[in-house]
């Protein structure tokens, strides 16, 4: 069932001549994990912020087209109603955590939205736990690192309950650990909670392989949606600005001696699997 | 100099008797303590006031901050001295009194300044949020004040990172006199107050996402419960101020009385 739609799509931002999304149409289904990969300025980021309606809310610019979201139409709908179906979690840690302790920010929509207490209190505690961060609660976000300051902005997200969560680059302020860790994270609360997620990444290496689709963006339209082993199979996936995980050119170079990989592989695993399949057959 | 004066405005972590009374109880005290500064220019009274509040201040375990404020507030009581003693110099001549009663008003404007660090320095940050809202001032500004406090350190360590860069292209920034100083301080200053603006719009897209603002009666998760502690110190705080308001209203000034005795007033 699908549960984002996405048809004709254009927009630009306010007193720009050019378009930065031209004609982008496609279907998300419940459950579903989206890459979304393009070169820097491609339009990624305003894609997310047409689902959640801080396009055309919160930016102004001409918006053509229409955009579901979990039965709403974002073009009528404010965006805190979206938020409590699509949860959006930006790049830059430090600047979606307003107060002094973990607990507090993890708290703070709920207030807003003026939940009970009692409530607010279990639904803290349930996402704290569920991030595995119960024990950084009364920190303050400034002494964290990146990548807890991270986890707890998708913390605050989660306590929303959205079916949809949506992050725009979480890992790129990240070293390699904490970002292999993060989306390790996200993998994990997406099959445990079922959530649909649309995931904006360069590092390609570490989401493709758990990525159920791709979608590849350049110079605002879609080039590429489907998935992600056949798009490095079929395309050159350098000239629409993607780069190549390494296990997919290393496959390349080791077909040229011997077919053995008939769909590039994502990740080390796959790899090692094809080639011990390949050496038992052998023997 | 002039910036350990706020060094009694900062807070302190503790886990003392003071640090755990309820933040409302310890605004009061702090505000009863400047206006009996403000009733009062008798130095006895002064100095009963500033012994109690080092006595909390001392249980409290910040009395190192504390004296660095009262340091911090010397100069300032200076001018007062001075000022005053030429004012009143004009009318009552050079005198025992005179010397007495500008040192008073300096001993006084102490007291002021150091009245607000028993509460700045043992209450944290969260807990005057919830005071602020307790006193039904609008969340806005409460959010303010504490986003104020969470990004301070922040923009603390983006302003060096860019002094550093500056500095990496030649930029001396700890040359020439006071007003070149200044001037030097300006390639630091744009670069930064361009990336506040910017981190602001981010800031507020991350803020609209999480609906700020949405419902009327935001709720807290936190809230501020006074126990038989807080309303045992508010009672004992509110008699000594009733003490205090009736030696007043009865106009007792015990250092003049004293100074009578000694007739240093003739």
């Amino acid at each position: 069932m699908p549960i984002i739609e996405v048809s004709s799509l254009n927009y630009r931002y306010v007193g720009q001549r050019d378009y930065v999304l031209r004609d982008i149409s496609f279907t998300v289904n419940e459950g579903e994990f989206v890459l979304i990969v393009g070169p820097s300025g491609c339009g990624k980021s305003t894609l997310c912020r047409c689902l959640n309606g801080l396009i055309p809310h919160f930016y102004e610019g001409d918006l053509e087209g229409d955009v579901w979201v979990a039965g709403h139409s974002v073009r009528e709908t404010p965006t805190h109603v979206l938020s409590q179906h699509v949860g959006m979690v930006f790049q830059n840690p430090q600047n979606q955590l307003f107060s002094l302790s973990v607990e507090s920010d993890v708290a703070f929509a709920l207030e807003n939205l003026s939940l009970p207490r009692e409530e607010i209190r279990r639904r803290v505690d349930e996402v704290l736990s569920l991030l595995g961060i119960t024990e950084l609660r009364d920190r303050s976000p400034f002494e964290l690192s990146g990548g807890q300051q991270q986890k707890v902005a998708i913390a605050s997200v989660l306590a929303m309950r959205p079916r949809i969560i949506i992050m725009d680059e979480p890992t790129s302020f990240l070293d390699p650990i904490s970002s292999l860790n993060l989306i390790e994270t996200i993998d994990r609360i997406r099959k445990s909670l079922g959530l649909t997620v649309l995931l904006v990444e360069h590092r390609i290496e570490l989401a493709a392989p758990r990525a159920n689709r791709i979608i590849v963006m350049n110079d605002g339209q879609i080039v590429y949606d489907g998935n992600p082993a056949e798009f490095f199979e079929r395309y050159d996936a350098h000239s629409y600005g993607v780069y190549v995980p390494k296990v997919v050119r290393l496959a390349r170079e080791v077909n040229k001696h011997v077919r053995l990989f008939n769909k590039p592989p994502l990740s080390p695993e796959e790899f090692e699997e094809r080639v011990r399949m390949f050496a038992s057959h052998r023997v | 100099m002039a910036l350990s004066l706020f060094e009694g405005l900062r807070f302190k972590p503790g886990k003392s008797f003071v640090h755990k009374l309820d933040p409302r109880a310890k605004l009061l005290t702090s505000l009863l303590i400047l206006i009996t500064a403000f009733m009062y220019t008798d130095v006895v009274i002064i100095s009963i006031l500033l012994l109690l509040e080092y006595v909390l201040i001392r249980i409290a375990g910040v009395s190192g901050m504390w004296l660095k404020t009262l340091r911090g507030a010397l100069p300032l009581a200076a001018i007062i001295f001075v000022i005053t003693f030429f004012a009143r110099m004009a009318d009552k001549g050079v005198a025992f009194i005179t010397f007495y009663e500008s040192f008073a008003f300096a001993y006084r404007l102490v007291v002021f300044l150091s009245s607000f660090s028993l509460f700045f320095l043992t209450t944290t940050p969260e807990e005057i949020a919830l005071t602020l809202t307790k006193l039904r001032i609008p969340y806005q500004y409460t959010f303010a004040f504490v986003s104020a406090i969470r990004f301070t350190p922040v923009l603390a360590e983006e302003m060096q990172s860019i002094m550093d860069a500056q500095r990496a292209r030649g930029l001396e920034l700890d040359k020439g006199g006071f007003l070149q100083r200044i001037r030097k301080m300006i390639p630091v200053l744009v670069p930064l107050l361009v990336n506040v603006l910017r981190r602001s719009y981010e800031l507020a897209e991350a803020m609209e996402v999480k609906c700020f603002g949405v419902s009327k009666n935001r709720t807290y998760l936190k809230e501020l419960r006074p126990t038989g502690k807080d309303y045992a110190f508010t009672a004992v705080v509110v008699v000594l101020f009733a003490m205090v308001v009736v030696a007043r209203v009865f106009y007792i000034q015990p250092a003049l009385h004293i100074f009578g005795l000694l007739g240093l007033l003739s």
